[in-house]
């Protein structure tokens, strides 16, 4: 039973995967509407209005930098925790990810808002970086308040099961 | 030695680094469950705060009070919506939005240099298209400065809007302000009260934007030149010079 006693912490590692999954995914949405904005362009929509309009918004930039690019360095940061905690098992980069989630949450509720209440449109890009960016910080928030080798004893009921 | 059992050494190395390192966590965990706390909090202010400087950035301004545009404008061939000779050999469709900030930018840089260049010289004619597609607020200006066209200071009321651009559906172009635009455009209030209160100009305004989009422009600035493919966004006005200098030649080849 060797072997279920190492997995389980790999377990709690590969959440660092899947918070890198979920900010590589975010950082890719705002990278992508950070140069859509640069460009001048319209953000590809499909069927979906609203992203035409949101990203000709004033609420679009900040002091000339597209608000985009701030995802982008939020997600980058993230991915770098995240990928940090599951390779080497580096506790302050999962602490990153968690406290960069965090103090993200209120600006993203802010945005929301915004789309929703005030320019009256929804950007369906930006619903999808805000759910990644929510995703990636309740998996982080999960692992934070787990213990390293806490699973160990659910690996063993289960096994005994 | 088989490497069942060589693989179950391993895995036991590995199960005792595992346990270590748990019991560093454990030894660890009150000291950081006691900078989480702060930390967490830091965080959350830290958000709020960009929330707030944010707000500040994008806030209306107070009051009536409001910014005169950046130089007198030469409005000399100005024609309601339009600018520049009827014979013009080129006519340029600007479709534009009064709350968006890159027609603010488009107005306030480049369409001056065109004024200077080319409409002056009986070059080119410009024609205001609205796509007003940012909100209320961006309806409320449109019909204010259709209004003003009526009374020949479409030009003049157009500056003034793009020069008080603050905020987004937030009293910037309220009802209130756009009253004070009128007059610090020059217009004859009577006349202008009547018109906006007129709901065929919102129609107009709201038909215009429909064709616009049936016609496949979707965002603001979008440049039309005599049917050539859109540009779309602020051009450099360098790249827009050499298009239009091609056109010219083009049509003076033609005449």
């Amino acid at each position: 039973m060797n072997g279920a006693v190492t997995a389980p912490q790999a377990g709690l590692r590969r959440s660092g995967l899947l918070i890198a999954g979920f900010a590589g995914a975010g950082l890719l949405i705002s990278l992508y509407l950070t140069a859509v904005k640069l460009s001048g362009g319209v953000p590809v929509c499909g069927p979906l209005a609203g992203c035409d309009t949101v990203n000709s918004s004033i609420y679009s930039q900040f002091m000339g930098v597209p608000v985009a690019l701030f995802g982008a360095v939020g997600s980058a940061a993230v991915l770098f925790g995240a990928l940090a905690w599951w390779r080497n098992g580096w506790r302050s980069g999962l602490l990153l990810t968690y406290l960069v989630g965090l103090a993200s949450l209120p600006v993203l509720a802010y945005l929301t808002y915004l789309e929703i209440f005030v320019i009256g449109a929804i950007c369906a890009w930006c619903v999808a970086y805000a759910v990644t960016a929510v995703l990636a910080w309740l998996v982080s928030l999960r692992a934070m308040s787990r213990r390293p080798g806490a699973a160990r004893q659910d690996a063993g009921a289960g096994g005994a099961a | 030695m088989s490497k069942a059992a060589r693989l179950s050494r391993e895995e036991r190395r590995r199960a005792e680094l595992e346990e270590r390192r748990a019991r560093r966590h454990d030894r660890r965990r009150p000291q950081e469950r006691s900078i989480l706390l702060p930390l967490s909090l830091a965080a959350v202010v830290l958000g709020v705060v960009a929330i707030v400087v944010f707000m500040v950035a994008t806030a209306p301004p107070a009051g009536n009070g409001l910014q005169p545009p950046p130089g007198g404008g030469n409005y000399a061939l100005a024609d309601g919506q339009a600018l520049g000779r009827e014979d013009a050999p080129l006519t340029m469709e600007i479709y534009s939005d009064f709350q968006c900030p890159a027609c603010g930018t488009f107005a306030q840089t480049i369409k001056p240099a065109l004024v200077a260049d080319y409409v002056a010289t009986g070059q080119l004619r410009l024609v205001y298209r609205d796509f007003a597609f940012l909100g209320p607020e961006s309806i409320d200006a449109a019909v204010g400065a259709r209004c003003a066209a009526q009374q020949n200071r479409f030009w003049q009321y157009h500056d003034y809007l793009f020069a008080n651009q603050q905020g987004e559906n937030r009293g910037a172009f309220s009802q209130a302000r756009l009253t004070a635009i009128a007059e610090a455009a020059g217009l004859e209030m009577d006349a202008y009260a009547a018109c906006v209160a007129d709901p065929a100009q919102r129609q107009a305004v709201l038909d215009e934007r429909a064709t616009a989009s049936s016609e496949g422009i979707a965002s603001t600035p979008t440049l039309v030149i005599d049917g050539q493919p859109p540009i779309v966004g602020v051009p450099d006005y360098a790249d827009l010079r050499q298009v239009l200098d091609g056109l010219l030649e083009q049509a003076n080849l033609s005449r």
